[in-house]
């Protein structure tokens, strides 16, 4: 007869491996603790501050503050405004956009029926404050930042002739407005089709002024 | 259901993300208002609203001048220093030519329909016949009324309308200025 003996393993066998293996792992970990650092650092906390971009808007004289009301075709409406960066960053890239809501025909140009011209907007700057009871530009420059364009075309961002603003900088803009000359004739008071008579417009114009390029520098 | 979420989720994010984070803007915005003028003249019986439509006189002469009364509005709302009425006149009944009729106006008053009298002076601005009736040198300010009598020529009986048609053109008002 044979007979069989199986062995059975301790579980104190597998215990001990195990306490083995974290002892190992304990010294090793003791060891890089124990190893030489050297560090190195400011005394003086380095400063840095970001700089602000900041764009103001203020009347000179009625500037858009005022509506403007019974206009007819040649009038001319000269509102003026002063656009001052006041933030610390240069400025780039100035632009004038328009949104606008009332009569379309004072907005877009005709195509059909009586062909109407709607407002312009023209956009001049002077060196100096403009005079704003004779829109003149004594003792400055006077210069076009914006060509006679209906209002309808400026829905989008348009960059001015002289688009840069340093920090401090100061624009005095002079905003007009023009309906151009045209004929309507009104007949036992029915307005012609399109008619530019009788209508309103509300304007809103935002300024946009990006910040200089940003740059790497080296020193 | 889990792939709505997901596609909903990533919009709400790409969504948030504005231009303006591309770099620094510094934007200012304002708002102005504008309105522009109307320039109208209507004719209209006193007291008659304005119905925007050719001004119909209407004539039975059973022996004699008939007359009507009306008024020349500035309906509008600016200034107008001139305007035109083309005049047109249909027979109704009968035949032959319609009566002539005189267009008079009460400078610096108004007629007075009851009595047939003006406050003001008479002033013949024109006949049926000249066809157009041309008002000039006006200062006619906003709902500022000219008052008309229409009377025809003596006649007997006669049936007959005068269509009045009151035009007012651009160069009516105002010159455009700069303001």
């Amino acid at each position: 007869m044979i007979e069989t003996k199986v062995k059975k393993k301790s579980p104190w066998r597998a215990l001990a491996g195990a306490a083995i293996v974290v002892s190992v792992a304990t010294i090793a970990g003791q060891s890089v603790i124990a190893s030489l650092n050297a560090t190195a650092f400011n005394t003086v906390a380095q400063q840095i501050s970001a700089g602000t971009m900041k764009l103001d808007l203020a009347n000179n004289g009625n500037g858009f503050g005022q509506n403007i009301t019974n206009v007819v075709p040649g009038d001319v409406i000269n509102r003026y405004v002063t656009l001052t960066n006041s933030g610390s960053i240069n400025g780039i890239g100035l632009s004038l956009k328009t949104a606008q809501t009332g009569t379309a025909s004072l907005i877009s140009d005709g195509t059909g029926g009586v062909t109407t011209q709607a407002l312009r907007l023209t956009v001049k700057s002077c060196t100096v404050a403009w005079n704003t009871s004779t829109g003149a530009c004594t003792g400055g420059t006077e210069a076009t930042e914006l060509a006679a364009t209906p209002i309808g075309s400026l829905t989008s961002a348009t960059t001015l002739t002289s688009s840069t603003m340093d920090a401090g900088d100061v624009k005095y803009l002079q905003m007009s407005i023009n309906l151009p000359d045209q004929n309507e004739t009104t007949v036992n008071g029915a307005l012609p089709v399109n008619t530019v008579q009788g209508g309103s417009v509300s304007v809103t114009y935002t300024f946009d002024l990006a910040q200089r390029t940003a740059t790497t520098v080296n020193s | 259901m889990k792939r709505v979420f997901v596609t909903l989720c990533v919009g709400l994010i790409l969504s948030s993300i504005s231009p303006v984070m591309a770099g620094g803007v510094a934007r200012t915005i304002w708002s102005s208002n504008l309105a522009t003028a109307k320039w109208s003249v209507v004719a209209a019986g006193t007291n008659q609203s304005v119905t925007n439509t050719p001004y119909l006189l209407s004539w039975s002469v059973i022996g004699g001048s008939a007359y009507n009364f009306f008024n020349l509005r500035n309906a509008g709302n600016v200034n107008v220093n001139s305007f035109s009425v083309v005049i047109s006149q249909t027979r109704v009944g009968g035949s032959g030519a319609a009566n002539p009729v005189d267009f008079e106006l009460c400078s610096g008053g108004v007629w007075n329909a009851t009595t047939n009298t003006c406050s003001g002076v008479v002033v013949l601005v024109g006949r049926a016949s000249d066809l157009n009736l041309n008002f000039a040198n006006l200062q006619l300010t906003p709902n500022a009324e000219l008052s008309m009598r229409a009377k025809t020529a003596v006649s007997g009986r006669n049936n007959f309308s005068t269509q009045l048609d009151v035009l007012v053109s651009r160069s009516a008002v105002r010159p455009g200025i700069i303001n």
